[in-house]
């Protein structure tokens, strides 16, 4: 089922509050995007859920348990899995060794057939990949290296994907790839994904209901035809 | 210089060339994935030898058993001050970090002086492998024994780092820590982890250290500069680089020690120099890879 719900308060670094309020929940097979220019407060958001970033209060429930008091790395073995902004990768180790290190932090004995299950689908989604398996993560394009942070959080089945900007730096026929292979995952997978998006286009393509952030407030969250049909707001907050 | 000489200076050199091998890779090991420079790296082999050194002659451990014993006492020692320590300092930033291991090594140093003075001792084991006679070439057993044990340990570093999964681990929070965490990577015990083996190391080479040095408090000074400059020819964090960069040092210390006219005074000085020319020349050491950003 996946039901992922969040509440946030007083997000931000240091002395500085970022986001003092938000809450969202997604369920599984939905796509729901934060919007909103730079500086609105998506990444600190984000950050907040997955706890790098401090928060007053922070609650985090998948399926109603409450997995608040967990870290970020305990986050990601409860299969709630973080993929950052910039394409980050292990640039010093291959790609092949990228997914297995993955795959193996969390399941040190997984069978072969598992195993085999697991490398197939991201192969599947991106056959540029198995191309580039036996290749230095940090030598490949930013496109791959994005394609290659995803499958690297698909390599530990979440229940839940939060992305932070899967669009930046790539040019448009790479963002259509990613965005296509994005599309897929929710489709087959069941997981709720969270991601950050300034490429609106792009995200709309396959949201299913987005929340506008403005100066770190929540301008709406609603059902993305509700944006899509109100021309005022898409004037407002997306410049669209 | 005959033949015969080189060869027994050469052969002398590789055999401290072991000893300088396991000190370097578990610094670099530690350093590379945890970017704490451990100044105390030192003091952990300088204890490991103490601690040898009283086993043997107080209660007659044979040193083979010491340096297993060390390396135990001193992998535990390193978590210690891994969790009340630098635990604590990682979090604040890399000035901070420095001050605090030098800040460390000083105090262990002056505690070693105060418990056991500053003069230096000499083990007196016995050698522990007959010697090894090459033609005109005599290797004393625990040379052997140096670069055997030496030898070991910078192998089994090397298997640890490239087919465990805890090597990937390391290796992946020393690429990007952050990110390893966000994979399900518990890395404050990834740390904690490298620096045991860092430390497990260093008490074993301290065994070593007995075998063949003089023990005393500040032994483990010379020695981590030395392990600094060969990881710096080695390139950070890269263990086989470690190897060929401690040959190297120990080739140019034994050789001109050996060889040039009152050298033995100026040998240590000699070696640096090389460190200079090679970091001029390429400075990110002789296998210090272009990092991927």
């Amino acid at each position: 089922m996946n039901r992922f719900d969040v509440a946030l308060a007083g997000a931000g670094y240091g002395a500085l509050t970022i986001v003092p309020e938000l809450s969202l929940s997604v369920s599984g097979g939905e796509v729901m995007v934060l919007l909103g220019s730079n500086g609105a407060g998506k990444t600190t958001s984000l950050r907040a859920v997955v706890g790098t970033v401090r928060t007053r209060n922070r609650s985090v429930r998948l399926d109603g348990e409450d997995l608040s008091p967990l870290s970020a790395w305990q986050l990601a073995r409860r299969a709630i899995a973080f993929v950052p902004d910039g394409a980050r990768c292990f640039a010093n180790a291959r790609v092949i060794d990228n997914l297995t290190g993955a795959l193996e932090a969390l399941k040190p004995k997984v069978m072969p057939a598992e195993r085999k299950r697991l490398f197939d689908r991201v192969f599947d989604l991106f056959p540029i990949l198995h191309e580039r398996r036996r290749q230095l993560a940090g030598s490949m394009s930013g496109g791959q290296r994005q394609m290659l942070a995803i499958s690297r959080a698909l390599m530990i089945e979440p229940r839940v994907m939060i992305l932070d900007e899967p669009s930046a730096g790539l040019a448009p026929k790479l963002v259509e790839e990613v965005f296509e292979a994005l599309g897929r995952i929710k489709a087959a997978s069941g997981c709720a994904i969270l991601m950050a998006e300034q490429n609106v286009a792009a995200a709309m393509s396959i949201a299913d209901r987005c929340l506008i952030l403005s100066e770190g407030r929540v301008m709406l969250q609603g059902d993305i035809d509700d944006v899509r049909n109100d021309e005022r707001l898409r004037v407002a907050y997306l410049g669209l | 210089m005959t033949l015969a000489s080189v060869a027994q200076a050469v052969l002398l050199s590789l055999t401290v060339a072991g000893l300088y091998a396991a000190i370097a890779a578990g610094l670099t090991l530690t350093v590379g994935v945890t970017r704490i420079i451990n100044f105390a790296h030192g003091e952990f082999v300088m204890l490991g030898a103490f601690l040898t050194y009283f086993l043997f002659n107080q209660h007659g451990v044979s040193p083979w058993i010491g340096m297993v014993v060390s390396g135990v006492v001193i992998g535990l020692f390193s978590a210690l001050v891994y969790r009340v320590f630098l635990a604590r300092v990682l979090k604040h930033d890399e000035h901070n970090q420095l001050l605090a291991t030098l800040g460390l090594s000083i105090l262990l140093v002056n505690i070693a002086i105060i418990l056991w003075s500053p003069d230096p001792r000499v083990m007196q084991a016995p050698q522990l492998l007959p010697a090894l006679q090459l033609g005109g070439v005599t290797v004393p057993g625990n040379n052997l024994v140096v670069a055997g044990v030496g030898g070991l340990l910078f192998l089994a570093l090397q298997y640890i780092m490239r087919h465990t999964r805890y090597g990937t681990q390391m290796r992946f929070a020393s690429d990007d820590a952050e990110l390893a965490m966000h994979c399900g990577i518990n890395v404050d015990r990834i740390f904690e982890l490298s620096f045991v083996i860092g430390g497990v190391a260093a008490g074993v080479a301290g065994g070593l250290v007995a075998l063949i040095l003089y023990v005393h408090p500040v032994v483990g000074l010379d020695l981590v500069i030395r392990a600094f400059a060969i990881i710096t020819l080695g390139g950070l964090g890269n263990i086989p680089g470690a190897l060929i960069g401690a040959a190297i040092l120990a080739l140019a210390e034994g050789l001109t020690s050996t060889f040039v006219p009152h050298g033995g005074s100026f040998g240590y000085g000699i070696a640096f120099l090389l460190l200079l020319l090679v970091l001029v020349i390429w400075p990110n050491g002789l296998f210090g890879k272009q990092a991927h950003s």
